[in-house]
């Protein structure tokens, strides 16, 4: 039976696709976690995973002040630019197939019940200088501004995140997305790149490097499924993200056409086991993008989670085989802070090119109450 | 249980219906993975993808990114090219100062660097829909910022071809140390011309303006590698490569803007000197009493003929007295 069910995966393995996921927000606990956070994702980023996890929450929460900053990891690889010289070929050199990323995200937000909203402000912006003999600077910048909102419903049964019970649950959720982007690749020393460097200001630098915006509407779906005993807790969550989203570019002097929203399809399962005094544990797994060919190990996201204490906790996870991640959590009950590394794949094949970031995550005045009790 | 079952088996089943990468997915997939290859010179992996999705002539990132796997063959890179060389490109002096480039150490004919380096910048040039490159055409084709950047990465590796050209055909000096650094017929062979010239316009225009090293013109002074045993066919071929690679350049030049760039020290005023020149070889064929366009009538009005010629066929159609012409009249005068 185990073999039946892997075959179709073992099947869609034989051919490959495709860069970075094109995310509207990621929760710093997912990415530490491996990003196998789809049956987990029942915090500020509900909204952003699966949307049938809102069916857990209970009561109100408000999540007002949590911006997150990703950056690339330079400490991973500190002689890279330690001895480059002067010259721009010896910089130049050292910067060939090692991608820079900058990334900032801010989604406020607030369940109600199993009514969820989220703004999301998404700033992500990635260089990749590729080929030595014409060097070809790759941009993917995308500022993304919006709001999500979702409901869900369980089908049958009742849970609620920390209590306990079983469910499964429908969720759905809309979302309106603004969105300006650079999606392109340019000659480092063709007339494209040296022009728009020369440009006066830095609007007008990205103006002439192919900028433009977008604004469009779409929709996501999931299902999720709990049981816990109080001690134990397993899930199951099926999201299908974008299900339905149309992005619509506004004029520009090019007729470029903005970055769409892709769907995806993810499938996660978590496990995890209390302890008591804090202590507990948490062991997740995804399978990701069901909806796209590519190498089966590609899709596979693993993580673990162990807490210590209510106020500490220390993560791991791994993805497309090779890409570690590691960090902690301190909740201090006002603020509650994540810091960690996370690396992801961004080449065209499994295990061609990988991206090393760091994470840091602040959330300030996060509160909840249940008035039904 | 059986709900987790059901979930599993839809999650299946939406495998079974995921989506392949369309054919322009696959082309812009090919495209990265070679330029991943060629960030650390694997050239054969390189082609070997870009290969895979066949090759894709409308596609300006595809033409550019084919280019670079001969570039790469080649052992070129863009950057030390830039820091090394471009700022040695001299308007006043281009042919001598080409032939300065650390690029320009040919020593036989026909390297694998030098095919290279041609099937490079004919890939560039030579899928703009004409029988000949045309900037115009690419402009056209591809739109100017992208026609632009494959004018442009030509441009570069036009340089280095018509420095190795004149640097081994001309016998250059290839001591940087040497006050004749780059100068025609001041190098370790025996020639003091490009070529041997036979053709009477020729020998005419060598004997009376003796441009450089080349003053005299018995039919012995040219290098030895454009001579028999060399074939007459292979000949013709190395000929016309200078006179492509020239009029290409000059093309592109005539027909893009250039960034206002100081990186790109004198390349901006190439044009200009250059097309003074080639007026005055014109003026020099049709100026009476037409010293030098009265010879053998297959050699008649080389220079007007041949400016416009940038296909390597084309120019191989040409008669080899209009191509010694164009030589001893207009390339032995402007490398001296």
């Amino acid at each position: 039976m185990i073999r039946l069910i892997i075959l179709p995966f073992i099947l869609l393995s034989l051919s490959a696709l495709a860069v970075e996921e094109r995310s509207l927000g990621k929760s710093p606990n997912g990415l530490l976690m491996g990003d196998a956070y789809t049956a987990l994702a029942d915090d500020d980023f509900t909204l952003f995973y699966n949307p049938a996890l809102l069916a857990r929450h209970k009561g109100f929460s408000l999540y007002p002040l949590n911006p997150s900053i990703t950056a690339t990891n330079i400490i991973k690889d500190p002689d890279r630019f330690s001895n480059t010289g002067t010259t721009t070929t010896s910089f130049a050199d050292a910067a060939f197939n090692f991608p820079m990323h900058i990334g900032i995200d801010y989604s406020p937000g607030f369940k109600m019940g199993k009514f969820g909203m989220s703004a999301m402000v998404n700033y992500n912006t990635n260089f990749n200088l590729q080929n030595q003999v014409t060097p070809v600077l790759d941009i993917d910048h995308r500022f993304d501004r919006g709001f999500i909102a979702g409901y869900a419903h369980p089908l049958y049964g009742s849970f609620t995140t920390g209590k306990g019970g079983e469910h499964l649950a429908l969720g759905l959720s809309v979302k309106y997305i603004e969105r300006e982007a650079i999606y392109n690749s340019y000659n480092l020393t063709g007339i494209s790149l040296l022009d728009a460097l020369s440009q006066g200001s830095a609007d007008a630098i990205l103006n002439s490097l192919g900028k433009v915006n977008g604004s469009g509407w779409g929709a996501d779906a999931g299902i999720d499924y709990v049981k816990s005993n109080g001690s134990q807790t397993f899930s199951l969550g099926l999201a299908i993200l974008d299900i339905y989203t149309v992005m619509h570019t506004k004029d520009n002097p090019d007729n470029l056409e903005v970055q769409d929203q892709p769907m995806r399809i993810n499938l996660g399962s978590a496990w995890k086991a209390t302890m008591g005094a804090g202590f507990d544990l948490t062991v997740s797994a995804d399978i990701k993008h069901l909806e796209q060919q590519m190498e089966l190990m590609r899709r596979v996201h693993l993580g673990v989670e162990v807490g210590i204490s209510p106020a500490l906790s220390i993560m791991a996870g791994v993805n497309a085989i090779d890409n570690y991640s590691y960090g902690l959590k301190l909740n201090t009950g006002l603020i509650k802070i994540y810091a960690g590394f996370y690396g992801t794949e961004i080449g065209e094949k499994l295990g061609q090119q990988e991206s090393d970031r760091f994470v840091i995550y602040f959330s300030l005045f996060h509160f909840g109450f249940d008035p039904l009790g | 249980m059986q709900r987790f079952a059901k979930i599993i088996i839809f999650a299946f089943i939406l495998t079974l219906v995921s989506c392949a990468k369309t054919d322009e997915e696959q082309v812009r997939s090919a495209i990265d993975e070679a330029n991943y290859y060629l960030s650390s010179m694997d050239c054969t992996s390189a082609k070997n993808v870009l290969d895979d999705v066949g090759f894709q002539s409308d596609n300006a990132r595809y033409i550019s990114t084919y280019a670079s796997v001969y570039g790469c063959k080649a052992g070129f890179k863009e950057l030390v090219f830039f820091t090394e060389n471009i700022s040695k490109v001299n308007s006043a002096s281009l042919m001598t100062s080409l032939a300065q480039f650390d690029t320009s150490n040919e020593t036989v004919n026909d390297s694998a660097d030098v095919q290279n380096i041609h099937d490079a910048i004919f890939t560039l040039l030579g899928n703009d829909g004409t029988a000949q490159p045309d900037t115009n055409a690419r402009n056209a084709k591809f739109g100017t910022k992208r026609s632009g950047d494959l004018s442009m990465q030509a441009l570069y590796l036009i340089f280095v071809a018509m420095g190795k050209h004149f640097a081994l055909y001309g016998n250059a000096d290839l001591d940087p140390a040497s006050a004749t650094f780059g100068q025609k017929g001041k190098g370790v062979l025996s020639n003091s011309c490009i070529f041997s010239y036979t053709t009477q316009d020729a020998v005419d225009w060598i004997n009376s303006i003796k441009p450089g090293s080349c003053t005299t013109a018995t039919g012995n002074e040219g290098s030895d590698l454009l001579e028999a045993p060399e074939t007459d066919a292979e000949i013709k071929t190395r000929l016309c490569r200078g006179i492509v690679y020239y009029n290409n350049m000059m093309d592109i030049l005539s027909n893009i803007t250039l960034p206002g760039s100081g990186e790109l020290g004198d390349v901006g005023n190439v044009q200009t000197a250059l097309a003074l020149l080639m007026n005055t070889a014109e003026s020099a064929e049709i100026a009476p009493p037409g010293t030098y366009n009265d010879g053998d009538p297959n050699g008649k009005d080389a220079i007007s003929t041949l400016k416009t010629v940038t296909g390597q066929a084309q120019c191989e159609a040409e008669t080899i007295e209009r191509i010694e012409k164009w030589y001893a009249i207009f390339f032995e005068t402007i490398y001296q």
